[in-house]
Protein backbone atom coordinates (compact mmCIF):
# COMPACT_ATOMS: atom_id res chain seq x y z
CA UNK A 1 0.00 0.00 0.00
CA UNK A 2 1.06 3.59 -0.54
CA UNK A 3 0.55 4.82 3.04
CA UNK A 4 1.63 2.10 5.45
CA UNK A 5 0.45 3.25 8.88
CA UNK A 6 3.02 4.48 11.34
CA UNK A 7 2.76 3.34 14.94
CA UNK A 8 1.73 5.95 17.52
CA UNK A 9 4.91 6.90 19.37
CA UNK A 10 3.49 6.62 22.87
CA UNK A 11 0.67 4.07 23.23
CA UNK A 12 -0.53 5.83 26.39
CA UNK A 13 -1.93 8.56 24.18
CA UNK A 14 -4.62 6.06 23.12
CA UNK A 15 -5.80 5.50 26.68
CA UNK A 16 -8.74 7.91 26.81
CA UNK A 17 -11.41 6.05 28.80
CA UNK A 18 -10.65 4.80 32.32
CA UNK A 19 -13.02 2.25 33.86
CA UNK A 20 -14.00 0.36 30.70
CA UNK A 21 -12.16 -1.81 28.23
CA UNK A 22 -13.53 -1.86 24.70
CA UNK A 23 -12.75 -4.10 21.75
CA UNK A 24 -14.08 -3.27 18.30
CA UNK A 25 -14.83 -6.01 15.82
CA UNK A 26 -16.37 -6.19 12.38
CA UNK A 27 -19.90 -7.57 12.28
CA UNK A 28 -19.23 -10.22 9.61
CA UNK A 29 -16.65 -13.01 9.45
CA UNK A 30 -13.16 -12.35 8.10
CA UNK A 31 -13.89 -14.62 5.14
CA UNK A 32 -17.08 -12.76 4.29
CA UNK A 33 -15.22 -9.47 4.54
CA UNK A 34 -12.52 -10.65 2.13
CA UNK A 35 -15.12 -12.02 -0.28
CA UNK A 36 -16.81 -8.62 -0.27
CA UNK A 37 -13.50 -6.89 -1.00
CA UNK A 38 -12.59 -9.27 -3.81
CA UNK A 39 -15.94 -8.59 -5.43
CA UNK A 40 -15.90 -4.81 -4.94
CA UNK A 41 -12.44 -4.10 -6.34
CA UNK A 42 -13.29 -5.84 -9.62
CA UNK A 43 -16.19 -3.53 -10.40
CA UNK A 44 -14.11 -0.80 -12.05
CA UNK A 45 -14.72 2.01 -9.56
CA UNK A 46 -12.04 4.66 -8.90
CA UNK A 47 -10.18 4.63 -5.60
CA UNK A 48 -10.27 7.51 -3.15
CA UNK A 49 -6.85 9.20 -3.08
CA UNK A 50 -5.32 12.12 -1.17
CA UNK A 51 -6.35 15.55 -2.46
CA UNK A 52 -5.05 19.06 -1.74
CA UNK A 53 -6.56 20.96 1.20
CA UNK A 54 -10.04 22.42 0.60
CA UNK A 55 -11.64 25.25 2.56
CA UNK A 56 -15.28 24.11 2.38
CA UNK A 57 -17.10 23.33 5.61
CA UNK A 58 -18.43 19.78 5.77
CA UNK A 59 -21.51 18.60 7.68
CA UNK A 60 -21.23 14.90 8.47
CA UNK A 61 -24.73 13.67 9.21
CA UNK A 62 -25.09 10.51 11.29
CA UNK A 63 -28.32 8.95 12.47
CA UNK A 64 -28.26 9.85 16.19
CA UNK A 65 -31.41 11.04 17.97
CA UNK A 66 -30.22 14.68 18.31
CA UNK A 67 -30.80 15.17 14.58
CA UNK A 68 -34.34 16.41 15.20
CA UNK A 69 -33.15 19.11 17.61
CA UNK A 70 -30.28 20.27 15.42
CA UNK A 71 -32.12 20.36 12.08
CA UNK A 72 -32.25 24.21 12.01
CA UNK A 73 -28.46 24.38 12.52
CA UNK A 74 -27.90 21.84 9.76
CA UNK A 75 -30.16 23.73 7.36
CA UNK A 76 -28.41 27.00 8.15
CA UNK A 77 -25.00 25.52 7.35
CA UNK A 78 -26.39 23.95 4.18
CA UNK A 79 -27.69 27.33 3.03
CA UNK A 80 -24.27 28.83 3.73
CA UNK A 81 -22.77 26.32 1.30
CA UNK A 82 -21.49 23.54 3.54
CA UNK A 83 -21.05 20.15 1.93
CA UNK A 84 -23.61 17.61 3.19
CA UNK A 85 -22.12 14.17 3.81
CA UNK A 86 -24.50 11.52 5.07
CA UNK A 87 -23.75 8.09 6.47
CA UNK A 88 -26.04 5.07 6.32
CA UNK A 89 -29.72 5.84 7.05
CA UNK A 90 -29.11 9.57 7.52
CA UNK A 91 -29.26 9.64 3.71
CA UNK A 92 -33.03 9.02 3.81
CA UNK A 93 -33.55 11.28 6.80
CA UNK A 94 -31.98 14.17 4.88
CA UNK A 95 -33.81 13.46 1.62
CA UNK A 96 -37.12 13.43 3.49
CA UNK A 97 -36.32 16.94 4.77
CA UNK A 98 -35.26 18.31 1.37
CA UNK A 99 -31.59 18.25 2.29
CA UNK A 100 -29.73 16.83 -0.68
CA UNK A 101 -26.83 14.55 0.28
CA UNK A 102 -23.76 15.50 -1.76
CA UNK A 103 -21.85 12.47 -0.53
CA UNK A 104 -23.22 9.24 0.91
CA UNK A 105 -20.77 7.08 2.81
CA UNK A 106 -21.16 3.42 3.76
CA UNK A 107 -18.68 1.13 5.48
CA UNK A 108 -20.82 -1.67 6.96
CA UNK A 109 -20.26 -5.07 5.33
CA UNK A 110 -23.81 -6.41 5.58
CA UNK A 111 -26.30 -6.72 2.72
CA UNK A 112 -29.11 -4.63 4.22
CA UNK A 113 -27.02 -1.50 3.60
CA UNK A 114 -28.16 -1.62 -0.03
CA UNK A 115 -31.25 0.32 1.04
CA UNK A 116 -29.02 3.24 2.07
CA UNK A 117 -28.06 4.04 -1.54
CA UNK A 118 -31.60 4.18 -2.86
CA UNK A 119 -33.17 6.21 -4.31
CA UNK A 120 -30.49 7.63 -6.59
CA UNK A 121 -29.69 11.28 -5.95
CA UNK A 122 -28.25 13.00 -9.04
CA UNK A 123 -24.75 14.46 -8.53
CA UNK A 124 -24.39 12.69 -5.18
CA UNK A 125 -21.01 11.05 -4.70
CA UNK A 126 -21.40 7.48 -3.38
CA UNK A 127 -18.27 6.58 -1.41
CA UNK A 128 -18.35 2.93 -0.44
CA UNK A 129 -15.88 0.84 1.49
CA UNK A 130 -14.47 -2.03 -0.50
CA UNK A 131 -15.71 -4.26 2.33
CA UNK A 132 -19.35 -3.36 1.58
CA UNK A 133 -21.60 -6.22 0.54
CA UNK A 134 -22.01 -6.98 -3.20
CA UNK A 135 -25.71 -6.10 -2.83
CA UNK A 136 -24.68 -2.49 -2.13
CA UNK A 137 -22.53 -2.39 -5.26
CA UNK A 138 -25.30 -4.03 -7.30
CA UNK A 139 -27.60 -1.23 -6.15
CA UNK A 140 -25.21 1.47 -7.45
CA UNK A 141 -24.28 -0.36 -10.62
CA UNK A 142 -25.84 2.26 -12.89
CA UNK A 143 -24.96 5.28 -10.76
CA UNK A 144 -22.48 7.96 -11.76
CA UNK A 145 -19.86 8.99 -9.26
CA UNK A 146 -19.23 5.85 -7.24
CA UNK A 147 -15.92 5.77 -5.37
CA UNK A 148 -14.16 3.08 -3.42
CA UNK A 149 -12.16 3.37 -0.22
CA UNK A 150 -10.37 0.72 1.72
CA UNK A 151 -11.11 0.65 5.44
CA UNK A 152 -7.81 -1.06 6.13
CA UNK A 153 -4.33 -0.47 7.41
CA UNK A 154 -1.05 -2.27 6.89
CA UNK A 155 -1.84 -4.34 10.00
CA UNK A 156 -4.82 -6.00 8.29
CA UNK A 157 -2.64 -8.69 6.79
CA UNK A 158 -5.18 -10.63 4.69
CA UNK A 159 -6.81 -7.48 3.34
CA UNK A 160 -3.46 -5.90 2.58
CA UNK A 161 -2.36 -8.97 0.64
CA UNK A 162 -5.59 -9.01 -1.37
CA UNK A 163 -5.39 -5.32 -2.23
CA UNK A 164 -1.65 -5.40 -2.92
CA UNK A 165 -2.12 -8.25 -5.38
CA UNK A 166 -4.97 -6.57 -7.24
CA UNK A 167 -3.72 -2.99 -7.26
CA UNK A 168 -0.01 -3.81 -7.49
CA UNK A 169 0.37 -2.06 -4.12
CA UNK A 170 -1.12 1.16 -5.52
CA UNK A 171 -3.87 1.84 -2.96
CA UNK A 172 -4.46 3.98 0.09
CA UNK A 173 -5.87 2.65 3.33
CA UNK A 174 -8.27 4.74 5.43
CA UNK A 175 -7.81 4.14 9.13
CA UNK A 176 -9.54 5.77 12.05
CA UNK A 177 -11.71 3.67 14.27
CA UNK A 178 -14.46 1.11 14.06
CA UNK A 179 -17.54 3.19 13.25
CA UNK A 180 -18.40 4.85 9.99
CA UNK A 181 -18.30 8.40 11.39
CA UNK A 182 -14.74 8.19 12.67
CA UNK A 183 -13.66 6.67 9.34
CA UNK A 184 -15.60 9.38 7.56
CA UNK A 185 -13.45 11.99 9.27
CA UNK A 186 -10.25 10.25 8.14
CA UNK A 187 -11.61 9.76 4.67
CA UNK A 188 -12.77 13.34 4.21
CA UNK A 189 -9.50 14.63 5.61
CA UNK A 190 -7.75 12.49 2.99
CA UNK A 191 -9.94 14.19 0.39
CA UNK A 192 -8.61 17.52 1.61
CA UNK A 193 -11.42 18.77 3.87
CA UNK A 194 -10.42 20.43 7.13
CA UNK A 195 -13.58 21.83 8.79
CA UNK A 196 -16.20 19.42 10.05
CA UNK A 197 -19.57 19.79 11.76
CA UNK A 198 -21.03 16.57 13.13
CA UNK A 199 -24.80 16.18 13.29
CA UNK A 200 -26.58 13.14 14.70
CA UNK A 201 -23.37 11.73 16.12
CA UNK A 202 -24.34 11.43 19.77
CA UNK A 203 -22.70 8.22 20.98
CA UNK A 204 -25.69 7.65 23.27
CA UNK A 205 -29.43 7.09 23.62
CA UNK A 206 -31.52 10.24 23.97
CA UNK A 207 -35.13 10.21 25.15
CA UNK A 208 -35.17 6.43 24.81
CA UNK A 209 -34.11 6.50 21.15
CA UNK A 210 -30.83 5.31 19.66
CA UNK A 211 -31.52 6.76 16.20
CA UNK A 212 -33.52 9.65 14.82
CA UNK A 213 -35.42 7.13 12.71
CA UNK A 214 -36.34 3.48 12.89
CA UNK A 215 -33.27 1.28 12.55
CA UNK A 216 -34.35 -2.33 13.15
CA UNK A 217 -30.77 -3.60 13.06
CA UNK A 218 -30.06 -1.75 16.33
CA UNK A 219 -33.29 -2.71 18.10
CA UNK A 220 -31.54 -5.33 20.23
CA UNK A 221 -28.55 -3.20 21.26
CA UNK A 222 -27.67 -3.71 24.94
CA UNK A 223 -28.21 -0.54 26.92
CA UNK A 224 -25.95 0.50 29.80
CA UNK A 225 -26.23 3.43 32.14
CA UNK A 226 -22.91 5.19 32.53
CA UNK A 227 -21.64 8.05 34.60
CA UNK A 228 -18.76 9.88 33.01
CA UNK A 229 -16.61 12.85 33.87
CA UNK A 230 -13.35 14.33 32.62
CA UNK A 231 -10.40 12.77 34.43
CA UNK A 232 -9.89 14.62 37.70
CA UNK A 233 -13.16 16.60 37.45
CA UNK A 234 -15.99 14.61 39.11
CA UNK A 235 -17.99 17.82 39.48
CA UNK A 236 -18.63 17.74 35.71
CA UNK A 237 -20.20 14.27 35.98
CA UNK A 238 -23.09 13.42 33.66
CA UNK A 239 -25.23 10.36 33.12
CA UNK A 240 -25.87 8.78 29.71
CA UNK A 241 -27.38 5.59 28.36
CA UNK A 242 -25.19 3.86 25.82
CA UNK A 243 -24.72 0.71 23.78
CA UNK A 244 -21.18 -0.70 23.71
CA UNK A 245 -20.64 0.65 20.18
CA UNK A 246 -21.53 4.14 21.42
CA UNK A 247 -18.67 4.02 23.90
CA UNK A 248 -16.36 2.60 21.25
CA UNK A 249 -17.30 5.50 19.00
CA UNK A 250 -16.50 7.93 21.80
CA UNK A 251 -13.16 6.21 22.37
CA UNK A 252 -12.33 6.22 18.63
CA UNK A 253 -13.19 9.89 18.24
CA UNK A 254 -11.29 10.94 21.35
CA UNK A 255 -8.24 8.95 20.26
CA UNK A 256 -8.40 10.45 16.80
CA UNK A 257 -8.50 13.94 18.24
CA UNK A 258 -5.55 13.18 20.51
CA UNK A 259 -3.46 11.77 17.67
CA UNK A 260 -4.57 13.87 14.69
CA UNK A 261 -6.44 16.76 16.26
CA UNK A 262 -4.06 19.32 14.78
CA UNK A 263 -5.14 18.36 11.28
CA UNK A 264 -8.80 19.39 11.35
CA UNK A 265 -11.45 21.54 13.04
CA UNK A 266 -14.35 19.72 14.62
CA UNK A 267 -17.67 20.97 15.94
CA UNK A 268 -20.19 18.49 17.39
CA UNK A 269 -23.82 19.62 17.38
CA UNK A 270 -26.46 18.44 19.84
CA UNK A 271 -26.28 17.48 23.48
CA UNK A 272 -25.18 13.86 23.33
CA UNK A 273 -22.25 12.11 24.95
CA UNK A 274 -19.78 13.00 22.21
CA UNK A 275 -20.74 16.67 22.28
CA UNK A 276 -20.40 16.68 26.08
CA UNK A 277 -16.98 15.03 25.83
CA UNK A 278 -15.66 17.48 23.26
CA UNK A 279 -17.03 20.55 25.01
CA UNK A 280 -15.29 19.49 28.19
CA UNK A 281 -11.96 19.81 26.31
CA UNK A 282 -10.70 16.88 28.39
CA UNK A 283 -7.97 14.58 27.15
CA UNK A 284 -9.46 11.59 29.00
CA UNK A 285 -12.50 10.44 30.94
CA UNK A 286 -13.43 8.23 33.86
CA UNK A 287 -16.40 6.00 33.22
CA UNK A 288 -18.59 3.99 35.58
CA UNK A 289 -20.92 1.58 33.83
CA UNK A 290 -23.98 -0.16 35.26
CA UNK A 291 -25.31 -3.44 33.83
CA UNK A 292 -27.96 -3.32 31.10
CA UNK A 293 -31.28 -2.10 32.45
CA UNK B 1 2.72 23.98 -42.45
CA UNK B 2 3.79 20.75 -40.77
CA UNK B 3 1.19 18.15 -39.96
CA UNK B 4 0.39 17.06 -36.44
CA UNK B 5 1.95 13.72 -37.28
CA UNK B 6 5.20 15.33 -38.41
CA UNK B 7 5.36 17.48 -35.28
CA UNK B 8 4.72 14.53 -33.00
CA UNK B 9 7.32 12.42 -34.78
CA UNK B 10 9.90 15.20 -34.47
CA UNK B 11 9.03 15.63 -30.78
CA UNK B 12 9.62 11.97 -29.95
CA UNK B 13 12.79 11.80 -32.00
CA UNK B 14 14.02 14.66 -29.83
CA UNK B 15 12.83 12.94 -26.67
CA UNK B 16 14.48 9.62 -27.48
CA UNK B 17 17.73 11.13 -28.64
CA UNK B 18 18.17 13.85 -26.02
CA UNK B 19 16.67 12.46 -22.80
CA UNK B 20 19.00 9.69 -21.76
CA UNK B 21 16.81 8.30 -18.99
CA UNK B 22 13.46 8.52 -20.76
CA UNK B 23 13.43 4.85 -21.71
CA UNK B 24 14.75 3.58 -18.37
CA UNK B 25 11.30 2.88 -16.97
CA UNK B 26 9.00 0.79 -19.12
CA UNK B 27 5.36 0.35 -18.16
CA UNK B 28 5.12 -2.22 -20.94
CA UNK B 29 7.63 -4.31 -19.04
CA UNK B 30 6.04 -3.64 -15.63
CA UNK B 31 2.47 -4.44 -16.63
CA UNK B 32 3.00 -7.75 -18.39
CA UNK B 33 1.76 -9.69 -15.35
CA UNK B 34 -1.44 -7.68 -15.25
CA UNK B 35 -1.94 -8.23 -18.99
CA UNK B 36 -1.71 -11.99 -18.51
CA UNK B 37 -4.07 -11.85 -15.54
CA UNK B 38 -6.68 -9.76 -17.33
CA UNK B 39 -6.60 -11.86 -20.50
CA UNK B 40 -6.71 -15.10 -18.53
CA UNK B 41 -3.66 -16.34 -20.42
CA UNK B 42 -1.10 -18.43 -18.58
CA UNK B 43 2.53 -18.58 -19.58
CA UNK B 44 2.39 -22.25 -20.66
CA UNK B 45 -0.48 -21.57 -23.07
CA UNK B 46 1.28 -18.54 -24.51
CA UNK B 47 4.50 -20.50 -24.99
CA UNK B 48 2.55 -23.18 -26.82
CA UNK B 49 0.15 -21.13 -28.95
CA UNK B 50 2.18 -17.93 -29.58
CA UNK B 51 -0.71 -15.45 -29.80
CA UNK B 52 0.05 -12.48 -32.04
CA UNK B 53 0.31 -9.23 -30.10
CA UNK B 54 0.95 -5.71 -31.34
CA UNK B 55 2.87 -3.45 -28.95
CA UNK B 56 1.23 -0.23 -30.08
CA UNK B 57 3.42 2.78 -29.34
CA UNK B 58 6.28 0.52 -28.37
CA UNK B 59 8.72 3.31 -27.41
CA UNK B 60 11.84 1.55 -26.17
CA UNK B 61 10.57 -1.91 -27.11
CA UNK B 62 11.18 -3.21 -23.59
CA UNK B 63 7.53 -4.19 -23.26
CA UNK B 64 7.73 -6.04 -26.56
CA UNK B 65 10.86 -7.84 -25.35
CA UNK B 66 9.01 -8.97 -22.22
CA UNK B 67 6.08 -10.21 -24.34
CA UNK B 68 8.53 -11.98 -26.64
CA UNK B 69 10.22 -13.68 -23.69
CA UNK B 70 6.89 -15.17 -22.58
CA UNK B 71 6.25 -16.57 -26.05
CA UNK B 72 4.00 -14.06 -27.77
CA UNK B 73 4.47 -13.50 -31.50
CA UNK B 74 5.25 -9.78 -31.16
CA UNK B 75 4.89 -6.88 -33.59
CA UNK B 76 5.83 -3.31 -32.71
CA UNK B 77 4.78 0.03 -34.09
CA UNK B 78 5.43 3.64 -33.17
CA UNK B 79 5.86 7.06 -34.74
CA UNK B 80 9.60 6.53 -34.78
CA UNK B 81 12.04 3.71 -34.08
CA UNK B 82 14.40 6.18 -32.42
CA UNK B 83 13.74 4.88 -28.90
CA UNK B 84 14.08 1.15 -29.54
CA UNK B 85 16.80 -0.41 -27.43
CA UNK B 86 19.34 -2.59 -29.28
CA UNK B 87 18.00 -5.81 -27.72
CA UNK B 88 14.59 -5.22 -29.30
CA UNK B 89 15.73 -4.24 -32.79
CA UNK B 90 15.29 -7.75 -34.16
CA UNK B 91 11.55 -7.67 -33.47
CA UNK B 92 9.26 -6.76 -36.40
CA UNK B 93 8.65 -2.99 -36.36
CA UNK B 94 6.56 -0.67 -38.48
CA UNK B 95 6.57 3.10 -38.37
CA UNK B 96 2.94 4.07 -37.89
CA UNK B 97 0.67 6.67 -36.40
CA UNK B 98 -1.91 5.10 -34.12
CA UNK B 99 -4.68 7.35 -35.40
CA UNK B 100 -4.18 6.22 -39.00
CA UNK B 101 -5.88 3.17 -40.46
CA UNK B 102 -3.73 0.55 -38.77
CA UNK B 103 -5.53 -2.34 -40.39
CA UNK B 104 -4.65 -1.11 -43.86
CA UNK B 105 -1.10 -0.28 -42.84
CA UNK B 106 -0.57 -3.67 -41.24
CA UNK B 107 -2.18 -5.69 -44.01
CA UNK B 108 0.86 -5.55 -46.24
CA UNK B 109 2.82 -8.47 -44.89
CA UNK B 110 3.26 -7.17 -41.34
CA UNK B 111 0.35 -9.07 -39.78
CA UNK B 112 -1.77 -11.73 -41.46
CA UNK B 113 -5.10 -10.18 -42.42
CA UNK B 114 -4.09 -6.92 -40.80
CA UNK B 115 -5.34 -8.13 -37.41
CA UNK B 116 -3.67 -9.37 -34.25
CA UNK B 117 -4.95 -11.40 -31.31
CA UNK B 118 -4.15 -8.70 -28.77
CA UNK B 119 -3.06 -5.09 -28.74
CA UNK B 120 -0.76 -4.11 -25.89
CA UNK B 121 -0.62 -0.36 -25.41
CA UNK B 122 1.17 0.94 -22.33
CA UNK B 123 1.97 4.53 -21.42
CA UNK B 124 0.84 5.78 -24.82
CA UNK B 125 -2.66 7.24 -24.80
CA UNK B 126 -1.81 10.07 -22.43
CA UNK B 127 0.75 11.20 -25.04
CA UNK B 128 -1.92 11.48 -27.73
CA UNK B 129 -3.56 14.88 -28.29
CA UNK B 130 -6.97 14.69 -26.62
CA UNK B 131 -8.92 15.13 -29.84
CA UNK B 132 -7.32 11.97 -31.20
CA UNK B 133 -7.47 9.66 -28.16
CA UNK B 134 -10.78 7.98 -28.92
CA UNK B 135 -9.89 7.66 -32.58
CA UNK B 136 -6.75 5.80 -31.54
CA UNK B 137 -8.69 3.46 -29.27
CA UNK B 138 -11.19 2.80 -32.06
CA UNK B 139 -8.31 1.98 -34.42
CA UNK B 140 -6.76 -0.37 -31.90
CA UNK B 141 -10.08 -2.14 -31.36
CA UNK B 142 -10.43 -2.56 -35.15
CA UNK B 143 -7.28 -4.62 -35.42
CA UNK B 144 -7.68 -6.70 -32.23
CA UNK B 145 -9.43 -10.03 -32.54
CA UNK B 146 -9.60 -10.70 -28.80
CA UNK B 147 -8.86 -7.53 -26.87
CA UNK B 148 -6.88 -4.39 -26.21
CA UNK B 149 -4.84 -3.86 -23.05
CA UNK B 150 -4.42 -0.21 -22.14
CA UNK B 151 -2.32 1.30 -19.38
CA UNK B 152 -2.75 5.06 -19.18
CA UNK B 153 -0.99 7.57 -16.93
CA UNK B 154 -3.38 9.83 -14.99
CA UNK B 155 -0.81 12.44 -14.00
CA UNK B 156 1.32 15.02 -15.85
CA UNK B 157 4.70 13.81 -17.04
CA UNK B 158 8.00 14.80 -15.48
CA UNK B 159 10.24 14.54 -18.55
CA UNK B 160 8.69 17.14 -20.81
CA UNK B 161 10.10 20.00 -18.78
CA UNK B 162 13.56 19.15 -20.16
CA UNK B 163 12.48 19.79 -23.73
CA UNK B 164 10.06 22.62 -22.99
CA UNK B 165 6.88 20.76 -23.87
CA UNK B 166 4.53 18.58 -21.87
CA UNK B 167 4.56 15.01 -23.14
CA UNK B 168 1.29 13.99 -21.52
CA UNK B 169 -1.13 15.78 -23.81
CA UNK B 170 -4.20 14.15 -22.27
CA UNK B 171 -4.27 14.04 -18.49
CA UNK B 172 -7.73 12.98 -17.39
CA UNK B 173 -9.19 11.15 -14.40
CA UNK B 174 -9.68 7.40 -14.34
CA UNK B 175 -13.44 7.74 -14.70
CA UNK B 176 -13.10 9.91 -17.82
CA UNK B 177 -11.09 7.20 -19.55
CA UNK B 178 -13.22 4.36 -18.25
CA UNK B 179 -16.48 5.84 -19.47
CA UNK B 180 -15.08 7.02 -22.80
CA UNK B 181 -13.53 3.64 -23.56
CA UNK B 182 -16.80 1.93 -22.64
CA UNK B 183 -18.50 3.80 -25.45
CA UNK B 184 -16.14 2.16 -27.98
CA UNK B 185 -15.71 -1.38 -26.72
CA UNK B 186 -16.69 -3.76 -23.95
CA UNK B 187 -14.61 -2.95 -20.88
CA UNK B 188 -13.88 -6.30 -19.27
CA UNK B 189 -11.77 -4.82 -16.54
CA UNK B 190 -10.96 -1.30 -15.34
CA UNK B 191 -8.40 -0.96 -12.59
CA UNK B 192 -7.55 2.34 -10.93
CA UNK B 193 -3.91 2.21 -9.83
CA UNK B 194 -3.92 5.84 -8.58
CA UNK B 195 -1.14 7.06 -10.91
CA UNK B 196 -2.44 5.13 -13.89
CA UNK B 197 -5.56 3.39 -15.10
CA UNK B 198 -5.43 -0.08 -16.62
CA UNK B 199 -8.15 -1.41 -18.91
CA UNK B 200 -8.84 -4.58 -20.83
CA UNK B 201 -11.30 -3.92 -23.65
CA UNK B 202 -12.91 -6.29 -26.07
CA UNK B 203 -14.01 -5.18 -29.54
CA UNK B 204 -17.72 -5.23 -30.22
CA UNK B 205 -18.34 -7.53 -33.15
Amino acid sequence: MLNAAKAVGDERVLNVLDGVELHGRVNVTDDALLDNIRSAIRRGHPQVRPQPARPERVCIVGGGPSLHDTLPELRELMFEGALIVTVNGAYHWCIERNIRPQTQLIMDARDFNARFVQPYVPRCRYVLASQCHPAVFDAVQDYDNVWLFHAATADDEAIRRTLDAYYFEQWYGIGGGTTVVSRALSLLRTLGYLRFDLFGVDSCWMDGQNHAYSQPENARDRRFRIEIHPTGHPEARREFHVAPWHLKQLEDMTQMIRVNGDHFLLNVHGDGLLAYALRSCAAGFEVEASPPG
Amino acid sequence: MSTLLARERALYETVFTSLDHYVDKSFGELHLGMFLEMTGLDRATVAETHPVVLDAGCGSGKGALALDAVGFDVRMCDLTPAGIVPAARHLPFREASLWDDLRQQHAAGFVAGGRVDYVYCCDVLEHIPTAFTMLVIARLLEIARTGVFLSIALRPDEAGVWIGESLHKTVEPFVWWRDAIASLGTVREARDLIACGVFFVEPRC
